[in-house]
């Protein structure tokens, strides 16, 4: 075989190259920026459209029946019928009273992505009831809140254009799950942050946190791919298998068949997947996709005969979610 | 710039450069079009700041490492583009208007744009395990997988096609 070096010369020289003049490139470069002018006055147009549209319905409106926004947006109760409003009205609590949180929130962009912290402490418990979950994607900004019965306030949202942030955890008491789920106080999930309307006394710890899942989704597959070999999993190195053996196996929520890992254990086999070639995508903030969630992460190969590899979080109810793939 | 040297103008900069970076990216990307895409940008971003970029000792270098730095983000966006299904793969005319008989051509062409890059960063711009890393956001261990793997499949074409 001849040398790799010469050969890639040799192939480069062959390439037919089409014009490519320091004129042609000013006039790309102008009419790029021309476009780019264009655009950001079209998008500045629509905002103010819908921010008139928006303050004109909350002017005819009571702000206090729940999020504003578009028709996917708007929170659902899940608990048990029998928990009604009540106790708490909104004249005791007042949607208005803003606790501490607004003033203590830092940022979350600013909470990272991907892979948690080494040593970090899964979020307990394992699972969780889910009693209210609140989500939307208007005029561009995405979001997700899900309240928990145990106290769990856990959250994503668009942080700027193309990011999203990780999931953020925070902890209510029991009046504070209860304000939520009553409609006392609403769960603003367009807000800067889900519960900023709570009273002090809602919060027992209103600290942004990354939520860190207690289990990790490994994903080998499509979804509904019916051509995948049977186990995936013997394909890979010897190592991971081993890592993987005995893990419970799930099919998450788009139909991927997949195997349940402890955190430590996803960084143990991405780890490993990184030294036979593979490479992690979504451990970056740049990699984040709105519009499918935070929180997943893709492992991809070149090696011939293997799949992509989807790392994906579970909620404490069971929900899953990845980076969009 | 070594002390008394004198900058080399944004013009004269991109006139020695642009070819050679085209055909580096044409042979990774496997597209003319993604090829001048990046080219484009890479210049682009050197141009906007070249009063600063310009008084660099290795401009060829800072060029490179631009342009490797947006096929990363673009080869990574593609990928999970590609998972949405919601993504239209640019042409891949590089490779395709060689003749048949031009093996070595075809032999690199069965070879992914990672395993392209990891070859084309260390064989024929001389980077080391490490820079190449570096270039392509990962580590030196997987440049050399993929430099490796990228051997063996142009050896084994080859082999079959000398058979």
């Amino acid at each position: 075989m001849p040398e790799t070096g010469p050969l890639l010369e040799l192939v480069m020289e062959r390439v037919e190259l089409r014009p490519f003049t320091l004129e042609g490139f000013h006039d790309r470069r102008d009419r790029k920026r021309r476009n780019q002018r264009i655009s950001a006055g079209v998008v500045g147009i629509a905002v103010f459209v819908a921010l008139a549209l928006i303050l004109g319905t909350v002017g005819l409106s009571d702000r206090t029946q729940g999020p504003a926004g578009g028709a996917e947006t708007g929170p659902t109760t899940t608990g048990p019928a029998e928990t009604g409003p009540a106790e708490t009205g909104p004249a005791e609590t007042g949607p208005t009273v803003t606790g501490p949180v607004s003033g203590n929130t830092g940022d979350p962009s600013s909470l990272g992505f991907g892979l948690p912290p080494e040593g970090a402490t899964p979020s307990k418990p394992l699972r969780g009831e889910l009693v209210m979950k609140d989500s939307g994607s208007d005029l561009g900004s995405w979001y997700a809140v899900n309240l928990y019965a145990d106290g769990r306030l856990i959250w994503s949202r668009q942080i700027s254009p193309g990011i999203v942030s990780r999931w953020i955890e925070q902890r209510l008491t029991p009046e504070g799950v209860e304000l939520l789920r009553s409609g006392a106080v609403p769960l603003g999930g367009e807000f800067e942050n889900p519960g900023e309307q709570l009273p002090v006394s809602a919060w027992e710890d209103p600290e942004l946190r990354p939520y860190v899942p207690a289990r990790y989704g490994v994903c080998f597959e499509k979804p509904h791919d019916e051509n995948a070999p049977p186990s995936l999993a013997d394909l890979l190195p010897a190592e991971a298998q081993e890592l993987l053996r005995g893990a419970e196996h799930v099919v998450n929520t788009w139909g991927c068949r997949s195997l349940a890992v402890t955190p430590e254990d996803v960084r143990s086999l991405v780890e490993i997947l990184s030294d036979a070639g593979f490479e992690l995508i979504g451990d970056q903030r740049e990699e984040q996709p709105v519009d499918g969630g935070p929180g997943g992460m893709m492992m991809v190969t070149d090696l011939k005969g293997l799949p992509d590899i989807e790392l994906w979080t579970f909620l404490p109810d069971g929900a899953t979610y990845s980076v969009g793939f | 710039m070594h002390p008394g040297q004198e900058s080399p103008s944004f013009e004269v900069f991109f006139e020695d450069e642009k070819d050679r970076l085209l055909r580096v990216l044409s042979v990774i990307t496997g597209s003319r079009g993604e090829a001048e895409d990046l080219a484009q940008e890479a210049f682009t971003r050197m141009f906007e700041r070249w009063d600063e970029v310009g008084q660099m000792d290795d401009l060829a270098g800072y060029l490179h490492r631009t342009a490797m730095n947006l096929f990363r983000s673009q080869y990574r966006r593609a990928r999970v583009a590609l998972k949405r299904a919601a993504f239209s793969t640019p042409e891949r005319d590089v490779f395709e208007a060689v003749e048949e008989r031009d093996v070595a051509t075809q032999a690199l062409a069965q070879l992914t744009p990672r395993q392209r890059a990891a070859l084309v960063l260390t064989e024929a711009l001389g980077y080391s395990g490490e820079e190449t890393g570096r270039l392509l956001g990962i580590k030196p261990s997987t440049v050399w997988v993929l430099t490796h793997q990228a051997r063996s499949a142009l050896k084994a074409t080859l082999e079959a096609t000398d058979a």
